[in-house]
């Protein structure tokens, strides 16, 4: 009978992990709108295949990579508009830079740099990457990302939320030719 | 035992204060290491925070500061010796006191002071490129100075052997995480020595904290970990509150009891779907508990304003109220989001393959938690009866009281029992806030006054204890100790013996902040 039950599951049951209830709001219909954006920007740009970042923490507070991490879950599910995080700057198109820049990371994020293949659009994530925000002038830091590397786009915030990342990165691609 | 009748029998400890659960004594240096020893092995008062102030202007000399924590009396011991700026050594007490290792290498870099006998003075937060001779904790050291670059040894243990070889991972990781770097030392897939070198996210917090008054701080320590801002922002109002004398309204304790739960139930959500999802590769798991926090961060939005539970707890209670329709609603989100986690977290318990991958892996033995000074779910899943909660009762946990929730087995699949129980804890006792809220100020005010005050929170991750002490209004010292400090250290006894592919099972299993304790 289980066996039964599951193939009903399986064949008749819900198909997503959230219902389409709780996904309908106005936010959820702006994501939906951006995405299509990015895509069509992603196939003018890399003919159909799908853009690819890498995350380099730069010395953020931990609160820009959770929301980079949300990005990925099924309210906002990049993966469906052609985005994936990779897990090597070498396989990356893009890079999205948090910080800011810490003198102990400083070696890093530029080795990061080198590391990707030209050309590489750099992202500045937060008030910390992009100015060195209430950071700035620590002994300790660096500051904003384009004093260790070439910034292309910043997405201020504080952290900005996974749309206004999102809309940055349309941003990006809307400049590219 | 109460604090002050242990204190009778040491004749080299001499009280100086006594005061809201907070006893100050002083000792002489020299006395400070078998002083330490007996308070933590005879008289099982463990080490919970150990810090440095520049005293040189008046006294001319270094205090070294080491709190202990007396959970039963509900008080906390601070004894504080005077290291002559002369001679800044003193008899370092790691020999003895485990807990006390990265304190104490702390202190070297940041201060400059010399634990005479720890047995590795390595650096700690200064990497290569700190030259020598610096010590930002120095009031002489500018927070904004401009430093050299230099190429200073950093090295980590090795091990030699026949077929012995190492692995380095990080500072940048393959995942979205924070930076750190570790390295293996493996025979075939087996860990024989892990190492961690963290502080690269090392951002100066305690040096701009100085001089600040106790609003521009609070920024600042909304921002030492992303993920925990209520929880050091309450820790740090309430060691102003100590400070400053003022007793905050009930619904004030009631709203902040709330918030931290709140923030709880968003990362032990995530953390249960993070070690048992992505830690595993059930990606089911991950996919739907991710999905709930993103409800409980827009919940947070709706709330506060902002995704991080940021920004309503300040010194002298609460800057925001609720009306009940929003808590009501606060409720139904709560509840949902808590009926579907424990059924996705059912799902993952009624799978043998999941459970074999967490049963016995990363085991940390009581014994060792002790000596580390573990806090939090990793010390709790150990079998260390301690939450501060219950112990150093702040907001309204004493009106309302949370049961401390205690595993013994101390691997990966103890630490994540110890989350589902504590999840259901926090909903019931939202549940209690909400409805026994009654209307009345959320806010008193109060004059900064100079002192000393100490601020434990349990927060999600285990015990804060920010330690501040202002002088003419404003911040003179502030060590916000993040718990992840406490823990970082475990990864040495808890990585050996597991295989390669378990470790970010481990790693997830204590999910510490890199940013919270690189400061």
């Amino acid at each position: 009978m289980a066996f039964i039950k599951l193939l009903k599951i399986l064949f008749f049951g819900p198909k997503v992990t959230e219902s389409e209830s709780g996904l309908s709001g106005p936010k959820d219909q702006e994501i939906q709108n951006i995405g299509e954006e990015i895509k069509k920007e992603v196939e003018r740009l890399y003919g159909g295949r799908s853009l690819r970042i890498r995350a380099v923490d730069g010395g953020s507070t931990n609160a820009e990579e959770i929301e980079l991490t949300a990005l990925l879950n099924a309210y906002y599910d990049i993966d469906r508009f052609g985005l994936s995080f990779v897990a090597s700057p070498r396989h990356a198109d893009m890079l999205f830079v948090t910080g800011p820049v810490t003198r102990n990371l400083e070696a890093a994020v530029k080795k990061t740099y080198q590391a990707a293949p030209e050309p590489c659009i750099v992202v500045a994530i937060g008030d910390g990457a992009c100015t060195g925000g209430i950071w700035n002038d620590s002994y300790a830091v660096v500051g904003s990302v384009d004093k260790v590397i070439p910034v292309h786009i910043r997405i201020p915030g504080d952290p900005p939320t996974p749309t206004e990342i999102l809309k940055g990165v349309l941003g990006a691609l809307r400049g590219k030719k | 035992m109460k604090t002050i009748e242990i204190i009778a029998r040491f004749p080299n400890l001499k009280l100086s204060k006594n005061a809201g659960g907070i006893i100050e004594a002083s000792a002489d240096r020299d006395d400070i290491a078998a002083i330490a020893t007996a308070l933590v092995q005879d008289h099982k008062l463990p080490l919970s925070l150990m810090f440095g102030t520049d005293d040189r202007e008046e006294k001319k000399s270094f205090g070294v500061h080491t709190v202990f924590s007396n959970d039963a009396e509900h008080e906390r011991l601070v004894v504080s010796i005077e290291v002559p700026e002369q001679d800044a050594q003193y008899p370092s007490i790691t020999a003895t006191v485990m807990a006390a290792h990265w304190y104490e290498r702390y202190l070297r870099d940041m201060f400059g002071i010399e634990p005479k006998g720890h047995p590795d003075l390595r650096r700690l937060v200064h990497h290569e490129n700190v030259p020598e001779n610096i010590f930002p904790l120095r009031k002489d050291f500018a927070w904004n100075a401009k430093m050299e670059y230099a190429n200073v040894a950093y090295p980590m243990h090795h091990v030699a052997g026949e077929g012995i070889y190492e692995i380095p991972v990080g500072p940048i990781h393959a995942g979205i995480i924070e930076p750190g770097h570790f390295r293996f030392n493996v025979a075939g897939e087996r860990i024989i020595t892990l190492e961690g070198k963290l502080f690269f996210t090392h951002k100066g917090v305690e040096k701009i904290l100085e001089g600040k008054t106790v609003v521009e701080a609070l920024p600042f320590i909304e921002r030492i970990s992303g993920d925990m801002s209520s929880a050091h922002a309450l820790a740090f109002a309430q060691s102003i509150e100590v400070i400053s004398g003022c007793e905050i309204p009930r619904r004030a304790k009631m709203l902040r009891t709330l918030l931290l739960e709140l923030e709880r139930m968003t990362m032990h959500v995530h953390d249960l779907g993070n070690i048992g999802g992505m830690g595993t590769g059930y990606s089911f798991i991950a996919a739907n508990c991710f999905r709930i926090k993103e409800r409980l961060m827009r919940l947070s939005e709706k709330m506060t304003g902002n995704r991080f539970w940021r920004g309503v707890i300040v010194p002298g209670g609460v800057d925001k109220d609720f009306a009940a329709d929003e808590l009501i609603h606060t409720w139904s989100v709560v509840k949902n989001a808590y009926q579907e986690t424990m059924e996705i977290i059912n799902t993952a318990l009624g799978s043998e393959g999941f459970l074999e991958r967490l049963q016995t892996t990363g085991v940390l033995p009581k014994e060792a938690a002790e000596a580390f000074g573990a806090v939090g779910v990793a010390a709790r899943a150990s079998g260390i009866d301690r939450d501060a909660r219950r112990d150093y009762p702040y907001a309204a946990y004493a009106e309302f009281p949370v049961p401390v929730v205690i595993e013994s087995t101390g691997d990966v699949y103890a630490r994540y029992k110890v989350r589902i129980e504590e999840l259901k804890q926090s909903v019931a006792l939202v549940e209690k806030i909400i409805s026994n809220l009654e209307e009345g100020a959320i806010m008193v005010g109060y004059a900064v006054k100079d002192g000393f005050g100490l601020g434990s929170v349990e927060s999600w991750r285990g015990e804060i204890l920010c330690a501040v002490r202002i002088k003419d209004g404003k911040i003179d010292r502030c060590f916000p100790r993040d718990p992840s400090f406490c823990n970082w250290a475990l990864f040495g006894i808890i990585g050996p013996g597991n295989i390669v592919p378990d470790f970010p099972l481990c790693n997830k299993s204590l999910n510490l902040s890199y940013s919270g304790t690189d400061l």
